[in-house]
């Protein structure tokens, strides 16, 4: 079986089975079509940047193929967090981008995705042009002449993102604290900037899994389990904070100074609690149909709002923007800001809010995630092919015929305790249930009960 | 030319107009069929100056990565270099992103193997063989191996040769010698090499670092070489040198600025080579007749191949002789086989050095042959009809039939064969009497092919 998604959310799949060069050639010069038609610039000018996969470098270089084919000129970032190419498109004025990286997704697997002028991903309906022309097959074709080119980003970008970073917070109040933090990149591209962040914000960092060998030091979704290597050390190092990036940066999870391994749920309430605080009432948050019910609470104490829509990153920036929100993030640990005009997630601006909501407590970790109303979670994924996972999806509408229902985006079952959602994955070839209950017991029950009930439509 | 004949699969290449045919795809695809073809391992990418080469040479190495090779980009190089690279080095192979003397509009793919000379018409075969199975050989994530950057390529081909030229002797000799590299790869390296070899002045035309715009047609004629000619002239030169883009090709013009025909062009450094190692040599059936005199005067035979580079290099390494020669090129076996301008040059120069004479005075110790072209269009089929008509005429002559016909006929000799695109007869005629003599030949020759053609 092969696995490739194509959509809103770019061009995945498993490396050399279903994400090849040659399709890499065909979304490049796609992509550099749709520009050159939306930006009406004869030569436009792609920034580019990748991860530390291993397969991202023959990636690029079909990508900067399709790209030079199509007449476009590049601006090649190198290995780069994904939030700085989102914030360095806008700064430098170009327009548009690719990003090449597997960020949550498991080893074996790689990504493009598709960045506009604005530097934020796609929209749906910016997409949908672009991959018309994907599909077309034809696409713009430079003659011998062209005047594409390929120049490096200059270093001083990256400075201004720090910057930028540093200016949705109170850097002075972070830096008299000169926390001790624990980072895990997962060899992933953060710690290309990360020493200017932990120096420019007096961070006694300790960083682990920062070479840029692309090798997976485990499962590189920001996850309680993936967390163990940084909760092994936060003891013995006496640490304030541990953070556990994807390794594209866009995701962050959190392990507390007692060692407990958050789950990526919660980084999201955080930084909405550290956001809201002192800010008067009506505030809107934006996120989707499947996060905790923990977020709820928190924006609720703060007399704010939750705006919920589609599942996706590119979906949830979108609908900030739409709301007018202050802040948007998703369960997987991602969060983007509205302040700073964020066009993508970034753990980086995550870490920042939750030391900076440390500082201003003057509480530990542990304490603030004391504070959180806690629910139990489950999220698992349901293997199933892409040809059939739409049909399965419908099959299971009629579930639960006690429970209020939303097919707003994917289906989901609310219920005075909990709840339950179940959606086919946009990234991958599987159905995503996430289920969420006061009390655990009931909540691995329940679980258990729903998996082996979609099994059986799965299998069908 | 005809819409349909945009890309063409030349010897050892795949040939194509930019932003027609040769598209990043189809470069992507031979190059990851490449990489399954010599079996992974370390390969070798470079390129002329051609502003395609970018794009072409990042769809190479995303291919060759895709198919689990080690790629070593070498950026903008002769091809000659990269050929001796690859054996230096013990790579599987290469891949030269160079059209060579063709239009600007026109890029191509070269496949070199692991000897680091051209694929040859059966490895050719096995290689399209490879790109038509519908079944892929794409590594998974775990395969992937880095991608590397060696820009001191050049370095090693200047060392073979300067260490086998006596260049006090050139030194002493205080040469100016004129260069037009018509913005190829030449005027990146060309300049440093002929100081290094001890000559005094060069006069130089291109930019320090060449975008890949030509300034005159990269055919090294003498319509495409007045500048450089006046350059001669002017500046009181020893000799002029006249590279094409990827370095393989050489045209020489002698103290007054006259500009030799490319059969012509080699017969110095062939000389020296002669000269220094007696021998037998390797040459296309195209060549002048004055190198088979030449080589007789030195108690050596010719060893006639193929037209084509891949041709000539297999029968210098199977005859093991001493050198090889085609129009404009000349392969000095002693530093590689395969055709190398910046051998060519050293070689000229060391003759010129060694003999205190001037270019225009060893020239006319050469055997004197005359040549007239012409071509007459015809359909692939009915040319090897032809051909073979014509050598059952001329039989008397023995003529050789490996590629075309040759037909030697005494003070004159004749070469017919089909034209790259294959919808032209090239004649060939070399005459020691008169160029009118040879033009007659050829148009009796003509006629007669005419003649062939109109009964079919």
């Amino acid at each position: 079986m092969r696995f490739l998604r194509l959509g809103a959310a770019g061009l995945r799949g498993e490396v050399g089975t279903a994400l090849t060069h040659q399709l890499a050639i065909r979304y490049a010069s796609a992509l550099g079509t749709w520009v050159s038609i939306t930006q009406k610039k004869d030569v436009p000018v792609i920034g580019v940047a990748t991860d530390t996969r291993a397969s991202s470098e023959m990636l690029k270089s079909a990508v900067f193929s399709g790209l030079l084919a199509c007449g476009c000129s590049i601006v090649d970032f190198g290995i780069m967090p994904s939030a700085v190419l989102h914030f360095g498109i806008k700064k430098l004025k170009l327009d548009g981008g690719i990003l090449i990286g597997a960020g949550h997704h498991p080893a074996g697997w790689n990504a493009l995705v598709g960045i506009s002028a604005s530097g934020a991903c796609l929209t749906a309906s910016e997409a949908q042009e672009m991959l018309e022309i994907y599909h077309g097959n034809v696409f713009r074709t430079a003659d011998w002449k062209s005047e594409g080119t390929i120049s490096h980003a200059p270093e001083t970008v990256t400075f201004d993102y720090v910057d930028d970073l540093f200016s949705s917070v109170d850097i002075d109040l972070i830096r008299s604290r000169n926390f001790r933090i624990v980072t895990d990149f997962c060899n992933g591209s953060g710690s290309v900037i990360f020493s200017r962040i932990a120096r420019k914000a007096n961070l006694d960092a300790i960083v682990i899994n920062d070479s840029l060998s692309g090798e997976l030091p485990h499962d590189p979704e920001p996850r309680p389990r993936t967390s163990a290597q940084v909760k092994a050390i936060m003891k013995p190092l006496k640490a304030d904070a541990g953070f556990v990036f994807s390794s594209d940066v866009g995701r962050v999870a959190l392990v507390t100074d007692t060692c407990e391994t958050l789950s990526e749920e919660y980084t999201f309430p955080l930084v909405a609690e550290n956001i809201l605080s002192g800010t008067g009432p009506g505030k809107v948050i934006a996120t989707n149909s499947c996060s905790t019910r923990t977020l709820d609470q928190v924006v609720a104490r703060h007399c704010g709002k939750v705006c919920k829509g589609m599942t996706g990153e590119t979906y949830t920036i979108d609908l900030m923007k739409e709301k007018n929100a202050v802040l948007c993030g998703d369960g997987s640990g991602g969060t983007a800001l509205s302040s700073s005009g964020a066009a993508g997630f970034d753990g980086f601006s995550s870490m920042m809010q939750i030391l900076e909501l440390m500082a201003r407590r003057e509480t530990s970790l542990s304490a603030l995630a004391g504070m959180l109303p806690r629910y139990h979670i489950v999220k698992r994924t349901i293997p199933c092919r892409s040809v059939n996972v739409y049909a399965a999806a419908n099959k299971l509408i009629k579930l639960f015929p006690d429970a209020e229902f939303s097919n707003l985006d994917g289906l989901r079952f609310d219920w005075e305790d909990g709840w339950v959602h179940i959606r086919p994955s946009r990234t991958e070839p599987s159905l995503r249930m996430i289920l969420e209950w006061k009390s655990r017991a009931v909540a691995e029950e329940k679980a258990m009960n729903i998996i082996s009930m979609i099994e059986r439509v799965v299998g069908e | 030319m005809n819409q349909f004949r945009r890309l063409i699969v030349g010897i050892s290449s795949i040939r194509g107009v930019i932003g027609e045919r040769l598209q990043p795809s189809l470069a992507a695809d031979f190059a990851s069929s490449f990489g399954g073809y010599v079996g992974k391992g370390t390969v070798l990418v470079a390129r002329d100056t051609r502003p395609s080469g970018i794009m072409l040479e990042h769809a190479v190495i995303s291919g060759l990565l895709a198919a689990g090779c080690k790629v070593v980009s070498a950026g903008v190089l002769p091809t000659p270099s990269l050929q001796l690279a690859v054996k230096e080095y013990g790579c599987s192979g290469a891949i030269a992103i160079t059209a060579s003397q063709h239009p600007a509009e026109w890029n191509a793919l070269k496949f070199i193997n692991r000897d680091g000379i051209y694929l040859s018409d059966q490895e050719m075969s096995d290689l399209f063989d490879v790109y038509n199975q519908p079944e892929d050989g794409f590594v998974r994530e775990s395969g992937f191996h880095a991608l590397s950057r060696n820009q001191d390529l050049f370095e090693e081909h200047a060392k073979k040769i300067w260490s086998r030229i006596d260049t006090a002797a050139i030194r002493a000799a205080n040469l100016k010698i004129a260069i037009d590299c018509c913005n190829g790869v030449g005027a990146v390296y060309t300049k440093r090499f002929l100081k290094n070899l001890g000559v005094d002045e060069i006069f130089t035309f291109d930019d320090d670092i060449p975008n890949g715009i030509f300034r005159h047609s990269p055919e090294m004629t003498a319509e495409n070489l007045t500048a450089l000619s006046e350059c001669v002239r002017m500046n009181q030169c020893d000799a002029g040198f006249a590279q094409d883009p990827d370095g393989d090709s050489l045209t020489l013009l002698d103290e007054t600025g006259k500009v030799y025909s490319e059969q012509k062009s080699i017969l110095i450094p062939c000389m020296r080579v002669l000269e220094r190692t007696p021998g037998n040599v390797s040459a296309s059936i195209q060549i002048t007749a004055a190198l088979e005199e030449l080589v007789q005067k030195t108690g050596g035979k010719v060893f006639y191949t193929k037209v084509g580079e891949a041709n000539i290099a297999r029968s210098i390494l199977q005859n093991k002789t001493v050198l090889g020669a085609e129009g404009g090129s000349v392969i000095w076996p002693e530093v590689h086989s395969c055709r190398d301008s910046f051998a060519a040059m050293a070689l000229t120069l060391e003759k010129l050095a060694y003999s205190k004479l001037k270019v225009s005075e060893i020239m006319a110790q050469m055997p004197e042959y005359h040549s007239a072209v012409l071509t007459t269009d015809c359909n692939a089929q009915s040319a090897s009809e032809a051909i073979r008509a014509l050598a059952q005429k001329y039989e008397r002559f023995h003529p050789e039939l490996f590629d075309g016909v040759r037909i030697p006929m005494g003070k004159v000799w004749t070469l017919v064969r089909k034209s790259y695109s294959g919808s032209a007869l090239k004649i060939y005629v070399e005459s020691a009497v008169s160029k009118a003599d040879a033009l007659g030949v050829a148009e009796t020759f003509r006629s007669e092919l005419e003649k062939f053609l109109g009964n079919m």
